[in-house]
């Protein structure tokens, strides 16, 4: 079915009215005409996805621009000057930029008990496509800030900026022979990024991570070196084995997805086989894992489980968080996501667990008001600091 | 979703306290509200904007003096028509036309809540990268048509615009978002939208 006479529906209302369900006639008559046309339900469920997506957006713009103008002539009224203080205008104006819409509920309750949750968080936004390329020179890019396409030459080998956060070594314009310098990318907390490495192997690093890795792989091995938290998809090379060195324990493979998670905050280093078949070593000890299986390692002892939900260790990956953990453990990935600080001022229980799931393209206070839904605590935000209270 | 008449809490904690956060809150939700009558009723969009922003700055400036006011929703609907038609008074008659004034479409609806989260962050950063380098004309009649959903005649009459251009104006900017999730890795959207549905009745069983 062509583009253009789906793209023509949007023209008119009745079919406006359905995607909006705000007739429940035309609801019906479009729900209808679906069934006689299956083949035509794909591309309208996501024209329809694609309108709600757009109208929310330019509503989030169209009123931060007008509030802003407000803002404006507030601030230059005689009047309002007396009223204002500086830092509040602050804080207004970056809430101001998103808007905080409500939830209905997106995190499923273990615990059910609910009562009406704190009505007002202050809020900050989520993280976002950020992190810093060093060169072998030692020189720094910026890649949120640095334009899209070839961004450095690391010996006839170019770096690409794709528009959607993610950078590619290109190796076809080059004969490098030589051994590969390195190059480090470092994720800042509330950043992520994705790298595809020389070899064709993807990376996509988590929030307050870094990876290093040569510009170009050569000898009988690929080694990349990991901190925080990757998904790798390793090309496969057959003869050349590809090795992850991380707190102190090397995984090895030849071609897999697999998940690391070695943040120093962590009490556990996790290794997350999805697929292919992996090997983990300290020192002299090797692991084996098998595709759904997961090697927790704390200091040199490991422990493999076999019944871990997959979803949940590559959900960051998906733009989720996925939990089905503590209070705590929720919250050091909060502030790692968030770019906050956590602070306790209450005793939280380590054996009550919470499971959800929820995008991690909301602000803070979405997730924090559904947390607070379940009665147990509530939260305060100052700035850049979470105050979990009771 | 909230009607106006639900913000009374907000409405107290930026009168009493002076709280800027239940000022925004207030603000949005007048803004889709007096943005959708003003067109509805004919007036310019520019115009229905700076009424808009007239009134809050007045009641900014003024809240101290606000206090006395019990029903908040009828004062913002008057003062908000006042100066949208520029008149002090209106009539027993008309008073009751203007109250009689017809409730918004529900939006956002919980489908588009579910959308948003369930959307990934890649899809949402691509999207509102794509919003923001939209002309901000184009950004307020996408807003006026697929948020606040009036018509194109609607809309068109109060941009001082011919139906045409609406329509083509949104159109373009659809069919350019749309070559762009066709070639980016965006194509996941409608996948996730069936996936949807079924979330949709579990939680309206649950919640609703």
């Amino acid at each position: 079915m062509g583009d253009q006479e789906n793209l023509q529906l949007i023209q008119q209302e009745s079919f406006l009215n359905y995607c909006f369900k705000r007739n429940d006639q035309d609801v019906k008559d479009w729900e209808e005409w679906l069934a006689q046309n299956p083949d035509r339900r794909q591309e309208v469920d996501q024209l329809r996805q694609m309108l709600l997506l757009m109208g929310d957006g330019s509503r989030t713009r169209t009123i931060s621009a007008d509030f802003a103008d407000l803002q404006n002539r507030i601030n230059h009224s005689a009047r309002g000057l007396k009223v204002i203080r500086s830092s509040a205008w602050l804080k207004w104006s970056i809430a101001a930029s998103i808007l905080v819409l409500f939830s209905v509920g997106i995190l499923f309750y273990i615990a059910q008990n609910a009562k009406t949750a704190n009505p007002k968080l202050a809020d900050v936004a989520p993280g976002g496509n950020k992190a810093t390329l060093i060169l072998a020179n030692g020189k720094k890019i910026d890649l949120s800030g640095a334009g899209n396409g070839a961004i450095a030459n690391e010996t006839g080998i170019k770096v690409i900026k794709t528009a959607e956060g993610k950078i590619i070594y290109d190796l076809s314009n080059t004969t490098a022979a030589a051994n590969g310098q390195y190059n480090t990318i470092e994720t800042p907390m509330g950043g992520q990024y994705q790298v595809n490495l020389a070899d064709g192997t993807k990376v996509w690093l988590n929030a307050a991570s870094s990876l290093r890795y040569p510009t170009h792989f050569s000898g009988n091995e690929r080694k990349v070196e990991l901190t925080g938290e990757g998904y790798f998809e390793v090309a496969h090379q057959k003869n050349m084995p590809f090795k992850v060195a991380s707190a102190g324990q090397t995984v090895e493979v030849l071609g897999t997805h697999f998940n690391i998670m070695a943040y120093h905050n962590e009490p556990v280093v996790k290794t997350t086989l999805l697929q292919g078949s992996v090997r983990i070593s300290i020192g002299k000890q090797h692991t084996l894992l098998k595709p759904g299986q997961q090697a927790a390692r704390i200091g040199s002892k490991i422990s493999v489980s076999d019944d871990v939900d997959m979803e949940d260790v590559v959900a960051w990956k998906n733009g989720y968080f996925k939990f089905n953990e503590s209070l705590e453990g929720i919250m050091t990935k909060i502030s790692r996501w968030y770019g906050v600080e956590v602070v306790y001022e209450t005793k939280t229980d380590p054996n009550l667990t919470y499971s959800g799931k929820i995008s991690r393209g909301r602000n803070i206070s979405a997730i924090l008001k559904i947390i607070e839904f379940n009665g147990d605590v509530h939260f305060r935000i100052d700035g850049h600091k979470v105050y979990v209270t009771k | 979703m909230k009607k106006g008449k639900d913000l009374k809490t907000e409405w107290e904690k930026f009168i009493l306290e002076g709280n800027n956060t239940s000022f925004y809150d207030i603000y949005a939700h007048y803004h889709d509200y007096f943005t959708y009558i003003g067109i509805k009723k004919g007036a310019n969009a520019e115009k229905t904007k700076d009424c808009i922003n007239d009134l809050f700055l007045y009641i900014y400036e003024n809240r101290e003096n606000l206090s006395h006011i019990t029903n908040h929703h009828n004062y913002l609907v008057t003062s908000f028509l006042r100066k949208l038609f520029r008149r002090e008074h209106f009539s027993a008659e008309e008073s009751l036309d203007l109250y009689d004034l017809e409730e918004m479409p529900v939006y956002p609806s919980v489908e588009t809540l579910h959308i948003k989260q369930h959307t990934s962050n890649q899809v949402t950063l691509t999207l509102k990268n794509y919003i923001d380098k939209l002309s901000e004309s184009q950004s307020r009649l996408i807003y006026q048509k697929f948020y606040l959903g009036l018509s194109y005649d609607d809309i068109a009459a109060s941009n001082n615009i011919t139906v045409k251009t609406a329509y083509n104006t949104i159109y373009n900017a659809v069919e350019k978002l749309k070559k762009m999730i066709g070639e980016g890795d965006l194509g996941t959207l409608s996948i996730a939208i069936s996936l949807l549905s079924l979330l949709i009745l579990f939680f309206l069983k649950i919640y609703g």
